[in-house]
């Protein structure tokens, strides 16, 4: 017999704990990353699907775009993944026509820390990473939990491969060390080549060794000039 | 038996109960785009545990005028859905104004469904197909029972997903025929039939282009059990009576290890 609460997030190959029950121990599939430059902001996920062992397919893209500057990358279940999604992009309608103007990427972090506390007792089973340009025109980068506490970085990864890919980024981004006092702004002094570069890099590294990343590596980059969106193609087994 | 469903009984005080287990099932549906539309097959059968109760089960409908639903898992939420539908397509004809529900339209409709019952702990215990064409764009998604949903040139539900979809993966074109689409649907069918338990050797195909919806009468394919293998089957390996006699002759470690 099923357990009632094993079907409610995702049926997984395994679980992390190596308990009989897998909720609220899943196995978060994705990964997604965001760089936050002192003009740019890079945001990148990859687009497989993964269910257990099981690939749904290659091509699902976890990116969506909520406003002119602020673009959300989304790992962990995707029902939640695709209800936060819509429920945000539903919102900032709603934004615009009472305040006639795009929301703000630091605005739509707040929004989103609400929307997720929200459902405390019953969490969208979400690892968020929002990216954009704030009202100064840098690059602004927020990292999630599930329930919505947030905190602005100069970098983040999150999801399945977060964990083969933050200490990379420790290293490469030359960033000021986040324990410093008083404390530094951590945007990275890199050109926004460099660190598309090092995202694709990064992404490369960590299909290697992560069973749930692969197949292609969606990127966007927003700067003063817009947002523009390139795939790479990435090892699929 | 009462003591179990005692325990997992989902009656509370007030009467309402909730899914926890699905009874009737269907197995796997597949899914493929070609280049005409969309077609989809499933076996005719519904199981009730291990036992094979119903063999002559449609788990292919039309949806309106543009799509085609395929479901396996639990039957009765499968008719459930389809009176969901129902009202649906409806309530589009009811505007009467030229406009009809494409199959994205409807494939985000039961994704909605699906997840809103997850929410509510009582879900649809089904994993579905949609698929459709409309003014020449083609569409194929899947979505399961507590909400996640995609969509690609090729689907499968159940044990299609692992047996249907690396055949489909490799062989699969944007360009193929009606002909030689039901070529490749019947290679995966039959791989289903030969390795999963549920599956029954009766099909349905169905296909939709922009002419219209066609679902075949159900039929049988050819299958083969001549192997040499089967013939004599513990040639290799001697049943257990034999043991006993072996275990006499002292040889009793060497047939043990052959045996299991």
């Amino acid at each position: 017999m099923a357990l009632r609460r094993d079907w409610v997030y995702e049926n997984n190959g395994g679980s992390a704990l190596n308990l009989p029950i897998s909720f609220p121990f899943q196995f978060i599939d994705t990964t997604c990353v965001a760089i936050a430059g002192s003009d740019y902001c890079v945001i990148a996920a990859d687009t497989r699907l993964s269910v257990g062992y099981s690939i749904y397919t290659r091509d699902y893209s976890k990116i969506c775009k909520l406003a002119e500057k602020c673009v959300m990358a989304t790992s962990g279940f995707q029902g939640d993944m695709k209800a936060l999604q819509k429920n945000l992009a539903a919102r900032h309608l709603i934004y615009q026509h009472q305040h006639n103007k795009q929301i703000s990427c630091p605005a739509m972090a707040q929004l989103l820390s609400n929307t997720l506390y929200y459902k405390r007792f019953f969490p969208y089973y979400t690892f968020n990473i929002l990216g954009g340009l704030d009202n100064d025109g840098k690059g602004c980068v927020f990292t999630y939990d599930a329930v919505g506490s947030y905190e602005r970085v100069g970098y983040s990864a999150q999801g399945s491969g977060a964990g083969l890919i933050i200490p990379v980024l420790d290293n490469q981004l030359k960033s000021p060390s986040p324990l410093l006092l008083p404390a530094k702004d951590a945007v990275t002094p890199l050109s926004e080549v460099e660190a598309v570069d090092l995202v694709k890099d990064v992404f490369a590294s960590a299909t290697e060794r992560d069973i749930y990343t692969g197949d292609k590596v969606e990127i966007v980059v927003i700067n003063a000039s817009g947002i523009r969106r390139e795939l790479m193609e990435l090892r699929k087994d | 038996m009462e003591a179990l469903a005692m325990k997992d009984s989902a009656v509370s005080h007030n009467g309402t109960e909730r899914t926890l287990y699905p009874y009737v099932t269907g197995t796997s549906v597949i899914g493929m785009k070609y280049k005409d539309g969309v077609i989809m097959a499933a076996d005719t059968g519904g199981s009730y545990g291990s036992t094979l109760r119903y063999k002559s089960l449609e788990r292919i409908k039309s949806i309106g005028k543009h799509s085609l639903l395929g479901a396996s898992g639990e039957i009765s939420d499968f008719q459930e859905i389809l009176r969901y539908l129902d009202e649906l397509i409806l309530y589009d004809n009811m505007w009467d104004d030229g406009n009809s529900l494409g199959p994205k339209e409807v494939h985000n409709y039961l994704t909605r469904v699906m997840y809103n019952r997850r929410n509510k702990f009582n879900p649809l215990w089904n994993s579905l197909v949609l698929g459709g064409v409309k003014n020449g764009q083609k569409y194929l998604g899947m979505v399961s029972m507590i909400g996640t949903h995609f969509e690609d040139n090729h689907v499968a539900t159940g044990f299609g997903n692992h047996l249907a979809r690396p055949i489909l993966r490799a062989e699969w074109r944007e360009d193929l025929s009606f002909e030689e689409a039901v070529k490749l649907m019947e290679k995966c069918l039959l791989v289903l039939l030969y390795r999963d338990r549920s599956a029954i050797n009766k099909f349905q195909i169905a296909k939709i282009t922009d002419e219209g919806v066609t679902i075949s009468q159900p039929y049988a394919l050819k299958t083969h059990w001549g192997f040499s293998a089967f013939q004599n089957p513990s040639k290799g390996a001697e049943g257990s009576w034999f043991i006993n006699r072996i275990m006499q002759t002292g040889t009793r470690m060497l047939v043990e290890m052959a045996y299991w």
